[in-house]
């Protein structure tokens, strides 16, 4: 077993973030990332800059992406499945299979790979002293829903499809084919309710900055969030939530439980004790929870009742560490700063077996 | 426009050679002596690679420019943008290598201290002591008050009422000045600052209640046999207030309910945005916790009452034990510390203003770390977190008694500075410092992120930035800087 190796699991903000504090302290890391290629899901959200940085830490994720990407010392495998992951002496040993198109990246030297020789498609062998979980999690699926229309009406579409349609820049009229003028972002969909007893804590401010970043873009756009509690993460939250609301910006405390088309709009109807009647928008946004990542699930690791990885001091002890979503919902700042625990808390593990920390600068 | 080269090992690029690449291995030496002979002849050359850093790290002459294709290929979102942004980086790099008639050469690593300072003995800075000190770093833990500080093991020196009356130098090789009952000045390579945040009680916004018999707060302290009959927790009615406000009331009620006490909470908004909150909402409900969303609160004959908003029904009045909430404030000393350390406040007062970019642990100036409720309200558990990222950045940086340095960095070239300080007042990360020797301006590589700002502003062209020079800069933007 290599005294000094981790591998890490997952290549988004929380992933790369682990693997670049353990380079710099000399650990031989190896990192698996599932897709074609790393930054995770921030590879798909926008920047909301407005006429100022709004602070929705896209770019502080795809950063992380970056200096893994420059770093020589990491070895990476995209398009890597693991198959299996079992204890092996005082470490792990992991079977991991590449799809058609895998590749490894690194330096001659640099691979930590157990079996580097393994044609595309073949299952190779990594061993590791720790290991980092860092897996992300799963969007809810809109669909699921089905009163909310996503996938049926075209004018309703979820956050995370708003983000990518407004990558580079992009006009919210250019993404969704039309000006929208009135437009409704709901939130909680898939967090909050009988199934999912958790907030998922990131998506009240990406709805605002959402918001805000429409509202720039086309002003007198009409603004609407549905919510339950609005959730003002981060010390400039009251008074961004102040600013948009003195521009017009709704918050409605009332949940939809209905979405239909007629006569041209969109209609909301929302489940309250007084009457309500439907309102009309002709954009509607559903701000998707975050669920535990499907994938994770096989390598048998606890997990808490919604499917969250419960990595606590017993498995620590055993050099095995989780960071970033897979763990609990958060955002992208707090899943970097999560990488950046979890990296310590490895490294401390690592030097406790016996190996020094040799840091290279 | 000089010759393309590139890596030929596609596994480790990740995609195939554009046409026309000379394809070879920049990272073995024959490799890298085909570049050196091409640029020998007098070559601009562009090499495909794995990382921008090759010239750099070899000390290439000037005329080369690198192109980091793992970079672009693990960041595209798709192929065909793949392609786009390879074209776009190959001519871009073409034009540069090209024009590139300038190339310093900076030293990748300086000596460096491994104490860290650290200041504040509150969850955050015990956290980051103790974390450092399992990194094999030695600790200095500056705290204000008078302590006692203890338990944090031999490699943490503790020095209590005392603070931080200035800071000199830069990453790696700072002096700290300490006032108080440990004075004097210290070295240390990093700084993590976790001085916390004030919690008060805004009366004001209460009705003027303030905490005596029948009225506490929701920081307790609570005796385990204190179960009164009814209790109130009353929430929101002031600025500041947060989960770090919720959660307390949540634990309190969830233990009071469970002890028998009919328990109601008003607030306007629950704060359940944080780790395993909604579960601990869910059980204070499922314990007959009474939670009354309200708008505003009004004066009812001699007493207040929770009012909704529109409707102007009246929801409760709070009743039996009351507990108020508290706001979150920057500590008084905030400024004193910003100003010390040379850092910014945000418009709300607390360390850390808004920088793009920076990590939300990191500060502008290389070196100086802030970690907890000095940045921002956060609950304990995430200003543990917060702790042990700054721990771990400040290990990444120093704990090797070497510091590197981001590339590229700015150089100042000693010949053109008229010392007019434009730079010096333009860096954000405080890198220019005077030299007095050469009698110019120069850019300190550890202190450096190399962002450019001072380059752009000088008015005699005498900074430039590695690779970035203002020539292969023009020549970059080509026809259009025109």
């Amino acid at each position: 077993m290599p005294e000094r190796t981790a591998v890490v699991v997952g290549g988004g903000p929380a992933g790369c973030a682990a693997a670049v504090g353990l380079a710099a302290a000399g650990v031989g890391v190896t990192l698996l990332e599932r897709g074609p290629g790393l930054g995770g899901k921030a590879r798909g959200y926008a920047c909301k800059a407005t006429d100022a940085c709004r602070k929705c830490h896209v770019c502080l994720g795809l950063e992380q992406a970056r200096k893994v990407a420059e770093d020589p010392r990491i070895t990476v495998l995209v398009n890597a499945d693991i198959e299996r992951m079992v204890a092996a002496g005082d470490g792990y040993r992991l079977t991991v299979s590449s799809g058609g198109s895998a590749a490894v990246h690194g330096r001659p030297g640099a691979s930590r790979l157990v079996a580097p020789a393994g044609e595309d498609g073949t299952l190779r062998e990594l061993a590791a002293a720790a290991v980092i979980i860092a897996t992300g999690h799963a969007a809810f699926a809109a669909g699921a829903k089905p009163a909310l229309s996503w996938g049926r009406l075209p004018g309703v579409m979820t956050t995370a499809e708003l983000e990518l349609a407004l990558q580079g820049g992009a006009l919210a009229s250019a993404a969704v084919g039309f000006t929208p003028r009135d437009v409704a972002f709901i939130q909680c969909v898939g967090s909050r309710d009988e199934e999912h007893e958790y907030c998922s804590r990131a998506c009240c401010m990406v709805s605002l900055r959402l918001a805000a970043l429409l509202m720039h873009q086309s002003p007198g756009t009409k603004l609407t969030i549905y919510h339950m509690d609005f959730q003002r993460q981060g010390k400039a939250a009251a008074a961004e939530v102040a600013r948009l609301e003195a521009a017009g910006l709704r918050l409605v405390r009332a949940m939809p439980s209905r979405v239909w088309a007629a006569g041209g709009a969109l209609h909301v109807r929302c489940e309250a004790s007084q009457p309500w009647d439907p309102v009309q928008h002709d954009l509607v946004v559903l701000a998707v929870g975050m669920g535990p990542q499907a994938q994770t699930l096989p390598l048998g690791l606890p997990v808490d009742d919604a499917g969250f990885l419960t990595l606590g001091e017993d498995e620590a002890s055993r050099g095995l560490f989780a960071a970033g979503t897979c763990a609990q919902p958060s955002d992208i700042a707090e899943a970097v700063a999560g990488g950046h625990e979890a990296a310590l808390k490895a490294l401390v593990y690592l030097s406790g077996r016996g190996g020094d920390v040799r840091w290279v600068c | 426009m000089g010759v393309l080269t590139g890596c030929s090992d596609r596994a480790c690029l990740g995609v195939d050679l554009p046409a026309g690449v000379e394809p070879l291995v920049p990272c073995r030496p024959e490799g890298l002596a085909r570049v050196r002979s091409l640029l020998e002849q007098g070559q601009a050359v562009v090499v495909l690679s794995c990382g921008r850093e090759l010239a750099e790290r070899e000390g290439f002459p000037a005329g080369l420019a690198c192109v980091d294709v793992r970079e672009i290929a693990w960041l595209a979102p798709d192929e065909a943008s793949l392609r786009r942004r390879l074209d776009a980086a190959l001519t871009a790099a073409q034009r540069r290598a090209a024009a590139l008639g300038w190339h310093p050469a900076v030293p990748r690593r300086f000596p460096a201290e491994r104490k860290v300072l650290v200041l504040g003995a509150g969850v955050a800075g015990r956290e980051a002591s103790r974390a450092l000190a399992a990194l094999g770093c030695p600790v200095l833990l500056v705290e204000g008050g008078p302590g006692p500080v203890t338990g944090l093991g031999a490699s943490v020196e503790v020095a209590v009422s005392t603070t931080l009356a200035g800071l000199t130098g830069h990453a790696g090789a700072f002096t700290a000045r300490l006032a108080g009952a440990v004075s004097g000045e210290v070295s240390c390579g990093a700084v993590i600052v976790a001085t916390g945040c004030r919690w008060e009680l805004r009366s004001d916004c209460y009705g003027g209640l303030c905490p005596g018999a029948g009225i506490a707060t929701v920081a307790g302290p609570f005796a385990a046999a204190d179960v009164p009959a009814k209790v109130t927790f009353w929430l929101d009615a002031a600025p500041g207030e947060g989960r770090w406000c919720f959660e307390p009331a949540l634990r309190t009620a969830v233990s009071m309910a469970g002890a028998g006490s009919s328990v109601y909470i008003l607030h306007r908004e629950a704060r359940v945005a944080g780790d395993g909150l909604e579960a601990l909402y869910a059980e204070a409900r499922r314990r007959g916790v009474t939670f009354v969303k309200y708008d505003r609160v009004a004066p009812a004959a001699g007493r207040l009452v929770a009012v909704e908003a529109g409707s102007g029904r009246e929801l409760a009045a709070p009743e039996g034990l009351i507990v108020l909430g508290l706001s979150a404030a920057p500590a008084a000393d905030a400024p004193a510390i910003a100003g010390a350390l040379d850092l910014d406040t945000g418009p709300d007062g607390y360390l850390q203003a808004d920088s793009v970019h920076a990590e939300p642990v990191l500060t502008r100036r290389r070196g100086i770390y802030v970690a907890g409720s000095c940045r921002g309200p956060m609950t304990e558990a995430e200003a543990i977190r917060d702790a042990r990222a700054a721990a771990m950045g400040a290990g990444a940086l120093i704990a090797g008694g070497e510091i590197g340095r981001t590339w590229p960095v700015a150089v100042v070239d000693p010949d053109k500075c008229a010392l007019c300080l434009t730079c010096q007042r333009a860096c954000p990360h405080r890198a220019i410092v005077v030299d007095s020797v050469a009698r110019a301006a120069s850019a300190v590589p550890q202190a450096c992120y190399g962002c450019g700002v001072c380059a752009g502003e000088c008015p005699a062209k005498a900074i430039q930035v590695e690779g970035y020079a203002d020539a292969a800069m023009l020549a970059e933007i080509g026809e259009v800087g025109r």
